[in-house]
């Protein structure tokens, strides 16, 4: 490891963490990921290509231990079911009534999108990699990608136009 | 007037629209209000997805892990293929074919300090050809560099198909180029059952 692809590492992690945030919906998770993430970099800087990109490598790891800790999770029996917003405090219910729409219910919505949609949206809606560089972290083909992303953010402007709590938010499909 | 779906829509938000047809909405995006409303939606609504979000990149961060300065990049190559460095080292003496007078010790030993570098950067090459071919789709060159050597290279498959044998095949390309001179390699690599990729045939290009 040199210190300046350190230097460009740890220029990261605000990004990392909000892609982080996205996935996991909390920020105590989200910091828990990052930790982790970057001590997988760390130990395995050498898998690395220098002059390929260093951020779609990281959002990567941090993609791939999310996943491997959700498959442990759900092996053990455990729930990580996103929680809605909604149905979770009296206060979110207060704020909900007072505006149409809250950024805490938007969580809500993320947290409610299958899996693979959620990773595709943050990726290109949020963090802004392009369709190739999304899909190459996510190891998918680019229509795959293409199609993960439409189908979400069309739920999504569905959610935020109607306000509406999407039942059943394109689960299911590949 | 075109009518778009939603998909365009989101690859022209995306910047994923080919010029032509990005000026060509554009161009309705001013004559159609409906067209622009909808646009407006699905803009709108990712701006509220960044924002959700947003709490994540402010304020404090929290400490990261510490990486170890003092560990050489070069030393964790070595651990790619020692046989291949040894390999390319005796390919490199038998294809040089240079006899050393007795007296000729600092000739030999500079020969020798070029060839170790000269292995390590086919070493290098070796492991990025393998790690192209498994992992890159086609089109998209992989990069290596030996800093040690100034030597550098990429590899790029560009094609791939099946074999006879139901193998998984590869064209690639190779671009290395070295103080003193760049050269292009075009070969095919085919992937045995043990997950080995092996180099079938290679054509030398100026």
């Amino acid at each position: 490891m040199n210190k300046d692809t350190w230097a460009a590492m740890t220029a990261l992690q605000p990004r990392l963490r909000r892609f982080a945030y996205g996935l996991t919906g909390s920020l105590d998770e989200a910091d828990d990921l990052v930790q982790a993430a970057y001590e997988r970099a760390i130990s395995r800087i050498a898998q690395w290509q220098a002059g390929t990109r260093l951020d779609s490598w990281m959002y990567r790891i941090v993609q791939t231990i999310h996943i491997n800790r959700q498959q442990a999770n759900r092996v053990r029996g455990a729930h990580l079911q996103p929680v809605d917003p909604d149905t979770l405090t009296a206060r979110d219910q207060a704020r909900a009534l007072e505006a149409s729409i809250t950024l805490a219910k938007v969580r809500g919505f993320i947290g409610r999108l299958p899996e693979e949609q959620r990773a595709a949206l943050l990726l290109v809606a949020v963090e802004g990699l392009s369709y190739r560089d999304a899909a190459e972290v996510l190891d998918l083909p680019v229509g795959t990608l293409t199609s993960r992303v439409a189908r979400a953010r069309i739920a999504l402007r569905d959610f935020v136009d109607g306000s509406t709590v999407p039942a059943a938010v394109g689960g299911g499909q590949a | 007037m075109t009518t778009y779906d939603d998909a365009t829509l989101l690859a022209y938000l995306d910047g994923e629209l080919a010029g032509a047809e990005s000026e060509a909405l554009e161009a309705d995006l001013v004559r159609d209000e409906k067209l622009a409303e909808r646009l407006q939606a699905f803009a709108g609504s990712g701006a509220l997805l960044r924002a959700a979000l947003s709490p994540a990149t402010h304020g404090h961060m929290p400490a990261l892990p510490q990486p170890d300065f003092t560990a050489r990049p070069a030393a964790s190559w070595r651990r790619f293929a020692p046989y291949a460095a040894i390999a390319a080292t005796i390919a490199l003496l038998i294809g040089a074919g240079v006899g050393f007078g007795t007296g000729d010790f600092l000739a030999r030993r500079n020969f020798e300090l070029a060839s170790e570098q000269r292995a390590r950067d086919s070493a290098l090459a070796e492991a990025t050809l393998r790690r192209a071919l498994e992992t890159q789709v086609s089109g998209t060159p992989v990069s290596w560099e030996n800093p040690d050597s100034g030597a550098s290279g990429t590899v790029k498959p560009t094609r791939t198909f099946k074999n006879h044998n139901d193998q998984f095949c590869r064209e690639y390309e190779r671009v290395e180029t070295t103080s003193a001179r760049t050269e292009t390699i075009s070969g095919i690599a085919c992937r045995s059952d043990d997950g080995q990729w092996r180099t079938r045939a290679v054509f030398y290009r100026d």
